[in-house]
């Protein structure tokens, strides 16, 4: 009963929501003392006050593969599978970076290739600081922009196997996404005036 | 048998002598014998059914610990660490007496903060200096019953004044079993939880005597004080007892949750401490870090797309040749791979004599004579019976195994002999298997 997804959701990437985790760090969340004290019923209101007061990002560390409280939340947004108008909320936030962590691995999780390069572009240029905890449960500095880079390019993060999305040089072909332009080139193009207009515009193929 | 077996004495070892106390049921613990061997004195259960009443009434509203604990942590905003349970509850008295100077030193010092805050209190709140005027608060009770069971702690223990004075640090006796604060601090005594029998239990529901227990009648609400006077409690006194006592435990569980907001923040987690993630530490310094990595990014995602236009064009490129422009290419590109194969196994096979060479002559100049001379031999030695590598063996085949020609015979003529006979070709026997080789049949006449 209490593991499972809440009646309303639609299936992603057409599955249950919550296969999007596997079943090997399922179930350790699950068994997971923060997973049975903390998150039992819990609702979205619920999960923004755990995440207003996480203090690490990262996935299953340590011999016992023991999950972070941030990755018992994402397996509690999955199975609460909130709508887009609240997750955008998350995101947008400023006042709590590790929710907006939270809520970009779910978006990341959920949503369809196009909406998570525009979104998750944007913030690209928000350099927070982060905490991590690696494998072996000792903790590392990184950026928010740099989780944002691997929740686009890598496979795995935070021991959560991320769905394939299409390359984004592909969109570019297609035309559904345009090639992108990083905040440091549009700087360039404004302020300088001799360099500035041929690279910000010869540089607009830097997108991948 | 007549003589008894003999005793084996077994060898000291860094664990002799440690008593392990351990639990069989049925069988009261260890070092609580002198309580339950004479009949106690009624202050002494009394006092015992009010700690348990007051353990259980101090750990919140008879909820869980660990629970309670995560509705304080929920309650206050503070990111308390993982040690949450231990710095509220972890003292409340239900310790094991197994667990020896780790636990107990923490105890030790939470016990010690506890009693400073609470004597603080006691010394601000009532000034009054003897027990016997706070006789219905079940503390005085207490103290006073701590007194009658241990004359020597009292001196540490000065009635409800906060003197620091010399504790006994009786910690290790085993009488107080795990309440070992009496370290001169006016402390509660925490003591660990002991089984009452059922016929000397006194609740507070019907507190009656343990003697009078096995009479019927309960409306007899006979209570003995500490002092061996039996005092007649009507009804209300006794109302008058319980709400002490509730209020006593509400006004603890309050000042636990108001310590717990205003606790400095123990982040017990200290490698998480190491790495700081407060933001804006120094902004220029930060930005500048972020303009690097955003720089890096543009750098990689430009050269994938390079590598990826190359790509296109060579594909684009070919396409438009012809069968046998392609074909041409491609023989072109295999030769040029095995050319470059076999040139690279020659360098290799180079480099490899040269350092053999190089060894060689560095053995060989070495001045002193004899040494040169066993050195020169010796290396001759490596190189022929030394194995290098895995696969390769000492064995180099039939020929290199024959000895008739390994050295100067003893036998000079016979060889003499036989190299006479070699010339002749066809002359060869199984003792001379070179003989008649290539370079013998080849007679200067032939040429």
């Amino acid at each position: 009963m209490a593991n499972r997804t809440v009646n309303t959701a639609t299936t992603i990437h057409g599955t249950n929501p919550q296969n999007l985790i596997d079943k090997e760090y399922r179930q350790r969340i699950y068994d997971s003392l923060y997973w049975k004290e903390h998150c039992f019923a819990l609702t979205v209101t619920g999960v923004m006050d755990k995440a207003a007061n996480l203090t690490c990002i990262g996935g299953c560390f340590g011999d016992n593969k023991r999950p972070t409280e941030f990755m018992c939340l994402v397996l509690k947004l999955l199975q609460l599978q909130p709508d887009r108008q609240m997750v955008d909320v998350l995101i947008d936030q400023n006042d709590f970076k590790y929710m907006r962590a939270l809520a970009l691995m779910y978006f990341r999780l959920t949503e369809r290739p196009v909406d998570v390069y525009t979104k998750l572009e944007l913030l690209y240029s928000d350099y927070s600081k982060l905490r991590r905890r690696i494998y072996d449960g000792t903790y590392v500095l990184m950026h928010m922009d740099e989780l944002v880079d691997d929740l686009l390019r890598e496979q795995r993060v935070c021991s959560i196997a991320l769905p394939r999305i299409t390359d984004r040089r592909k969109l570019e072909d297609v035309g559904e996404l345009p090639p992108r332009i990083s905040p440091l080139d549009q700087n360039d193009s404004d302020s300088d005036s001799e360099s500035g207009s041929s690279s910000g515009s010869d540089n607009d193929e830097s997108g991948s | 048998m007549s003589r008894a077996p003999e005793k084996k004495v077994s060898k000291p070892v860094a664990t002799s002598g440690v008593k392990v106390h351990r639990y069989f049921p049925g069988k009261a613990p260890e070092g609580h014998m002198d309580e339950f061997s004479e009949s106690e004195s009624e202050a002494e259960t009394e006092a015992k059914t009010e700690r348990t009443v007051q353990l259980a009434a101090g750990t919140s509203f008879g909820a869980s610990t660990k629970l309670t604990a995560a509705a304080e942590v929920l309650s206050a905003p503070t990111r308390i660490g993982a040690g949450i349970g231990n710095t509220q509850q972890g003292n409340e008295g239900f310790s094991d007496s197994d667990a020896e100077s780790d636990g107990e030193t923490r105890r030790l010092m939470q016990a010690r903060l506890l009693a400073r805050q609470r004597a603080n209190e006691e010394a601000s709140s009532d000034s009054g200096s003897d027990s016997d005027s706070d006789s219905d608060t079940a503390r005085a009770r207490l103290r006073a019953s701590m007194q009658i069971r241990k004359p020597e702690g009292i001196s540490a223990r000065a009635g409800a004044t906060a003197s620091s004075g010399s504790g006994s640090g009786s910690g290790s006796s085993e009488e107080s079993g795990s309440s070992s604060e009496d370290d001169g601090y006016a402390v509660r005594p925490m003591l660990k939880p002991m089984f009452v029998p059922k016929s000397q239990r006194q609740t507070q529901q019907n507190p009656q005597s343990p003697q009078q227990a096995q009479q019927p009648s309960r409306a007899a609400a006979m209570l003995e004080d500490e002092n061996g006077e039996a005092r007649d409690l009507g009804a209300e006194a006794l109302a008058q007892m319980k709400e002490a006592r509730r209020e006593e435990s509400v006004r603890m569980a309050a000042e636990e949750a108001r310590r717990a907001r205003e606790q400095p923040e123990i982040d017990n987690d200290e490698h998480a401490n190491l790495v700081d993630d407060t933001d804006d530490v120094d902004p220029e310094a930060e930005f500048e870090a972020w303009k690097l990595r955003e720089l890096l990014r543009i750098k990689r995602d430009k050269e994938e797309g390079e590598v990826v236009d190359l790509e296109e064009q060579e594909r684009e490129r070919r396409r438009n040749m012809s069968e046998a422009e392609k074909y041409a290419e491609d023989i072109e590109i295999v030769r040029r791979q095995r050319e470059e194969k076999i040139e690279r196994a020659r360098e290799l096979r180079m480099e490899y004599l040269e350092e053999q060479d190089a060894m060689r002559l560095d053995v060989a100049q070495d001045n002193t004579e004899v040494n040169a001379i066993m050195s020169q031999q010796m290396f001759e030695y490596a190189m022929i019976n030394a194995e290098g590598c895995r696969s390769h063996t000492k064995w180099k085949g039939h020929s290199k195994e024959d000895t008739s020609r390994a050295g100067p015979s003893l036998w000079e003529e016979s060889r003499r002999a036989a190299q006479r006979s070699d010339a002749r070709p066809g002359t060869g026997s199984a003792r001379n298997p070179r003989s008649g080789g290539r370079e013998q049949q080849r007679r200067p006449a032939d040429d």
